[in-house]
């Protein structure tokens, strides 16, 4: 049981990508002959914060309701990566984004987040707590997609940047911000919150783009190298599909 | 101080993400002793989290919120119930309360989905002009259609479509979705295990 | 008394008026200025006020020539650059001495206009301007021409046939006479050398009052003193000692005259540190000569200088105790002068004052040397008195005696100074006002503006959602309240998945007996679609006598299970609870179903040795999932590791895709998809009648309406285009 092949397989996997993504941290390390594909919700996200202070309509950012001690923590941490960057944008505005979490540990991270960005910015005393806050526990999606349709019914916000793990509640999220014409930027892991964002908004991030956050916005090697990971294990499940298919079509004998 | 303060998380990072990758591949015991300590932070959060709900709305009733009143009421009560159903004063408060309250609540929300898909549907049509949009509708509309049975010949129809697309397209294209999904959670795990992604020390 | 006519009404004014006394206009004459001492109006012609004689600084600029009397001399400057006559001064034009002293005097006089100055005057006047400029530059190249022996310099001779004649005729009667060698004279005139570097301005200023000062002396044919020999013939009238010109001449250009605050135009022999050789011979009697001279005068003892203290001067109070105020050497020097007259008039040795007697300069000896311009300032004094009224007394004691008109000081010193009592600083209301506005500003605390909502523009799709939602209402409403709509739509309501829903029927049916873990892994929010599911399930698990375990993964899912478990009659359930950690707990929670010795406490609860039993004993686990998450923990971490157990799921519609895979491997033995397949399993397979088959019309009709629009829809936007740009994307806000 203990050292059973899943197991086995498992860990080899594991000191697989860690040995790649350590090789390929140090190879972009100088980020040269890296090229990234435009994602369009990217480039539109970047310039939310100008756009913000232009308009003075600040921006409303939402992390989701995935909690970081679930198997959700990958997604939220993507999010995280997106706040992290809007913040550092917006942080020199009178303006500051105004965050909803749908969990608690992500609420308190998010928190954490906002503080690092003014504080990375070198505006630490403009850090306001308010800012961030607690919609719903992360068992209750339609209390959270109320509880954020609410904020977004204010019209106070000219932008809503949804990054993380959402459910179908997204609907309602969505509507509310269509109506107060505010610009949508959603990216989601849920299958149902894909479909709904795929209806509202054009700057959708579909699963894999929304953990290609941290390369696009904060282009550290080490981020750019985990999107290289992720090519070369996508590779290796393409071609594990393709050879099991291939002999599944051998007849068992 | 600054130096420590940087690195001692990062050093719990280390450990703790070792001592469960041991725990769940090797050690059971190991992992649920820590998933008992997560669970117990979680909870810990979720009560700071209720806090600062409480404190949010608080301000926003004194500035004059009448929503903001009822949830600090609702907040309050709730709280009340499960104490008076802990020391036996009352039985079944908070199932009561769940049950005629936040059941219907949810449900009601979950219930106006169906319009707001159906808006959004619509102004799919009214605002984007392009292939894509118009793949979108028939696709929608022939799934649609085809669940029902409709009469003659364009019910076969579409029925088989409807089956063709969901097994083949839909099931496809969400088993990618979701092997891209775990692909990318795969990379970002391994970013925070080998400390290169450090949420906690932003 | 001096007069000034009223610009206004001509009106003859004092001079000391502000106003004229007959209209009230204000005396501001063109041409007149205000001493700055007495406040007389005065020409501006006049450099010095008629009536105190202070330096009228409004006036004159500094850069215009002045003549001072020698008292006033700057003793400092020592200015020996030579000036250059006129070129068209020559021996045919050259006026005589008294023209000249005539012309220099009415250019003095207040009445005379500047247009009958003589030209060659007004040349001069020109030349001082570009003296000052000159001399500049000759700071400039001092230190180069200092270097330059005197030797060096282009010297022109001086033009001796203007001087011989100017000299002629200004003083016959002295007969000073040229050197024969101009360049040796010792006559203070023809020390003055053309300076190559001011050859342009010529310095002819200096020249010419140079000369007009001798002529002022030649006119004032200084009397000479019996016993006293006339200057000889040869010598020229000023004869600066040799060690000074040859000292001069060395030095080369002498410093020029800083135009500012000094005089230009001074003669310089005027203007050097010490008296004409001529005055002070004068001055510097033989000791003998001296006390011989003084013999027959008795001199006044010096008084006590009685300024200080507030008290008439006594006459009789003779003695100097007092502080003497120094004055400056050429006061001094001139006061030592008056007072080494010989024969002192007897109004002055008396001390008696005769106010009514103008002093004339014939009448007071006071030495041939006194010059003339003196005369003329104590005979204007003496008139100006008389015309203003002003008694004027002469002094007989202290430094001032025998001078008319002294300012009693000891009046103003002495006098007790009353304190006025100064004005309270006091507030006017418009400031008070100005105070208080000021103040509201600074302390008033701005009030927090709220950003104001942009209002959107108006939104035509308001009305598309009412109608929209109005229809979805009705065919929902219409559906209920028509049942028998059911019939209509039997055959055209959604079609279930038989396949499957019999596969989960089956698996259903042989789980009879046997405990059956069901999970609730759904909120009340998809109560709708997974509660027909939930009931038919747990309704026949209570036909068929198997004991139920509920356990979720929320807590929102245990209370659901709860809820619905209340209304299943006869059926025997023990509740699990909430199973934290998700993927780990139910991994967890796996080990209880292979080794349930292991399973005492699950997550710090303890389990009853029952629930123990039960779940060693679980043959089918039922997952009653809305969300892809839970479903794919429970497939993958509990069916891994259970071997003996069957999973069958019952899932809303939208996770019919996700099951796929499952279900084709194997995993997943039977899915309930929605509503239609709880539909088919609850009526079809287990024969239970109830309202469940209305609300699949009312779904199916609902379904129709919601096509019906997208496609109206979009034969609409493609057929006007309305709202749609042309580039096919959205507007971007």
């Amino acid at each position: 049981m203990i050292f059973s092949t899943p197991n086995l397989v498992a860990l080899l996997l594991i000191v697989f990508s860690i040995a790649s993504l350590y090789f390929l941290t140090r190879r972009y390390v100088d980020r040269s002959g890296v090229g990234l594909r435009n994602i369009k919700a990217y480039e539109k996200l970047q310039k939310q914060a100008v756009k913000a202070m232009a308009s003075g309509r600040s921006i409303h950012f939402s992390p989701g309701r995935g909690s970081l001690s679930k198997a959700t923590n990958p997604t939220s941490l993507a999010g995280l990566s997106g706040l992290q960057r809007i913040t550092e944008d917006a942080s020199s505005s009178d303006k500051p984004p105004l965050v909803s979490a749908g969990d608690g540990t992500l609420f308190m991270t998010a928190r954490d987040v906002i503080r690092g960005g003014y504080e990375h910015s070198g505006r630490a005393k403009a850090y306001e707590s308010q800012k961030s806050q607690f919609i719903a526990a992360d068992n209750s999606p339609m209390a959270f997609g109320a509880g954020v349709s609410d904020i977004l019914n204010q019209g106070e916000h000219g932008s809503s940047i949804i990054m993380g793990h959402i459910g179908s509640e997204l609907a309602l999220m969505a509507e509310a911000a269509e109506r107060k014409h505010q610009d949508q930027i959603i990216g989601s892991d849920n299958l149902a919150a894909l479909a709904v964002a795929v209806s509202a908004t054009e700057d959708v991030l579909m699963g894999e783009e929304l953990y290609a956050a941290a390369a696009y916005l904060q282009e550290e090697p080490a981020h750019i190298a985990s999107l290289q990971l992720q090519d070369i294990l996508r590779i290796l499940v393409a071609l594990g599909i393709l050879i099991a298919a291939i002999v599944s079509l051998f007849p068992r004998t | 101080m600054n130096q420590i303060r940087q690195s001692l998380p990062l050093a719990l990072a280390y450990v703790f993400g070792a001592l469960a990758l041991i725990g769940l591949l090797f050690v059971p015991a190991l992992a649920k002793t820590i998933t008992g300590w997560v669970g117990f932070l979680a909870v810990i959060a979720l009560l700071i989290g209720i806090l600062n709900l409480f404190s949010v709305h608080s301000r926003r009733l004194v500035r004059g919120n009448i929503y903001s009143g009822v949830l600090v009421v609702s907040l309050v009560a709730m709280i009340g119930l499960g104490i008076t159903d802990f020391i036996e004063l009352t039985d079944g408060g908070v199932s009561a309360a769940f049950k005629y309250v936040q059941a219907p609540l949810e449900a009601a929300f979950a219930s106006m989905l169906a319009f707001f898909l159906l808006f959004a549907g619509v102004r799919v049509i009214q605002r984007r002009r392009s292939w894509w949009a118009i793949i979108f509708i028939t696709s929608l509309v022939i799934f649609l259609l085809g669940r029902t049975s409709l009469p003659g010949f364009l019910g076969e129809i579409l029925g088989t479509v409807s089956d063709i697309m969901t097994l083949v397209f839909v099931s496809s294209g969400m088993r990618g979705i979701l092997i891209g999904i775990a692909l990318g959670a795969i990379a970002v795990s391994i970013r925070v295990l080998m400390g290169t992604d450090r949420p906690y020390n932003k | 008394m001096i007069t000034v006519a009223c610009p206004n009404c001509s009106f003859e004014n004092s001079a000391l008026s502000r106003r004229c006394t007959s209209c009230g206009t204000a005396l501001l004459i063109e041409g007149y200025v205000r001493c700055d001492n007495c406040r007389v109006l005065t020409p501006k012609a006049l450099e010095f006020c008629e009536l105190c004689g202070s330096y009228l600084a409004a006036a004159a600029p500094f850069d215009k020539p002045l003549i001072l009397p020698s008292s006033r001399q700057d003793a400092n400057v020592a200015d020996t650059s030579p000036l250059t006559l006129p070129a068209n001064l020559s021996t045919e034009n050259l006026p005589d001495a008294q023209e000249i002293t005539e012309q220099y005097s009415q250019s003095e006089r207040q009445d005379q206009p500047e247009s009958s100055i003589p030209a060659w005057l007004l040349d001069v006047d020109a030349a001082l301007k570009m003296r000052s400029i000159s001399e500049k530059k000759a700071d400039e190249t001092d230190s180069s021409s200092a270097t330059k022996s005197p030797e060096s310099k282009k010297v022109e001779p001086p033009r001796t046939d203007v001087y011989d004649e100017l000299l002629r005729r200004l003083d016959t009667s002295h007969a000073v006479t040229q050197p024969a060698d101009p360049k040796e004279s010792e006559d203070w005139l023809e020390v003055l050398e053309v300076d190559d570097d001011n050859s342009e301005q010529g310095n002819i200023e200096d020249l010419a009052f140079q000369a007009l000062a001798a002529a002022s002396l030649a006119a004032s044919h200084l009397p000479g003193k019996e016993g006293r020999a006339d200057p000889p013939e040869d010598q020229p009238l000023v004869q600066p000692r040799a060690e000074e010109r040859t000292e001069r001449r060395q030095k080369g250009s002498t410093q020029p005259l800083d135009p500012k605050g000094k005089l230009l135009g001074v003669p310089q022999q005027l203007a050097a540190t010490e008296l004409p050789a001529w005055l002070s011979d004068q001055l510097q009697r033989p000791d003998e000569d001296e006390e011989e001279y003084f013999d027959d005068i008795e001199l006044p003892e010096p008084s006590r200088a009685t300024y200080l203290e507030p008290t008439v001067p006594d006459a009789e109070q003779d003695e100097t105790d007092g502080e003497v105020i120094v004055l400056d050497a050429s006061f001094d020097k001139w006061l030592k002068q008056l007072s080494d007259e010989p024969a002192a008039p007897d109004w002055m040795t008396e001390g008696e004052s005769s106010p009514d007697v103008p002093f004339e300069s014939d009448s007071v000896q006071m030495g041939a040397e006194t010059p003339q311009w003196l005369h003329d300032i104590h005979e204007a004094e003496g008139d100006t008195a008389l015309l203003l009224g002003i008694e004027e007394t002469v002094e007989d004691s202290g430094r001032f005696a025998g001078i008319k008109g002294a300012i009693q000081i000891e009046p103003a010193i002495a006098a007790s100074l009353i304190g006025t009592r100064m004005v309270d600083y006091s507030i006017s209301k418009e400031q008070q006002q100005k105070i208080a506005i000021l103040e509201s500003i600074v302390h008033t605390k701005p009030v927090k503006q709220k950003p104001k909502a942009v209002e959107p523009p108006r939104d035509s799709s308001v009305r598309m959602r009412v109608l929209l939602a109005g229809a979805l209402f009705l065919v929902f409403l219409f559906a209920t309240v028509v049942p028998s709509s059911a019939e209509w739509l039997k055959d055209s309501t959604l079609q279930p998945a038989t396949k499957q829903t019999e596969q989960f029927y089956d698996q259903l049916m042989l789980a009879a007996g046997e405990p059956v873990l069901v999970a609730f892994e759904y909120t009340p929010a998809m109560a709708g679609e997974l509660n027909p599911i939930a009931n038919v399930v747990l309704g026949q698990l209570a036909d068929n006598d198997s004991p139920v375990i509920t356990v979720s993964q929320s807590a929102a899912g245990s209370e659901v299970a709860a809820i619905i478990a209340e209304d299943i009659e006869g059926l025997d359930l023990e509740q699990l609870g909430y199973i934290p950690g998700e993927a780990v707990g139910l991994r967890s929670l796996a080990e209880c179903f292979s080794d349930p010795d292991n399973c005492e406490t699950l997550f710090g609860e303890e389990i009853p040795a029952e629930l123990q039993e039960n779940l060693s004993a679980v043959s089918l686990i039922v997952i009653l999932a809305s969300d892809s998450d839970s479903l794919i923990d429970w497939i993958e971490q509990v069916g891994a590791q259970v071997k003996d157990s069957t999973l069958i799921a019952g899932i809303t519609q939208l996770l019919g895709p996700v099951t796929v895979p499952y279900s084709a491997s194997g995993q997943l033995k039977g899915t309930v998809s929605g509503f239609p397949d709880a539909i088919y399993l609850q009526q079809d397979l287990l024969g239970i009648e109830n309202e469940a088959s209305e609300r699949v019309s009312g779904i199916t009709i609902a379904i129709w309406l919601a096509a019906g629009f997208l496609i109206a829809g979009a034969v609409y936007y493609a057929v006007t285009g309305l709202n749609l740009p042309r580039s096919g994307k959205a507007k971007d806000r």
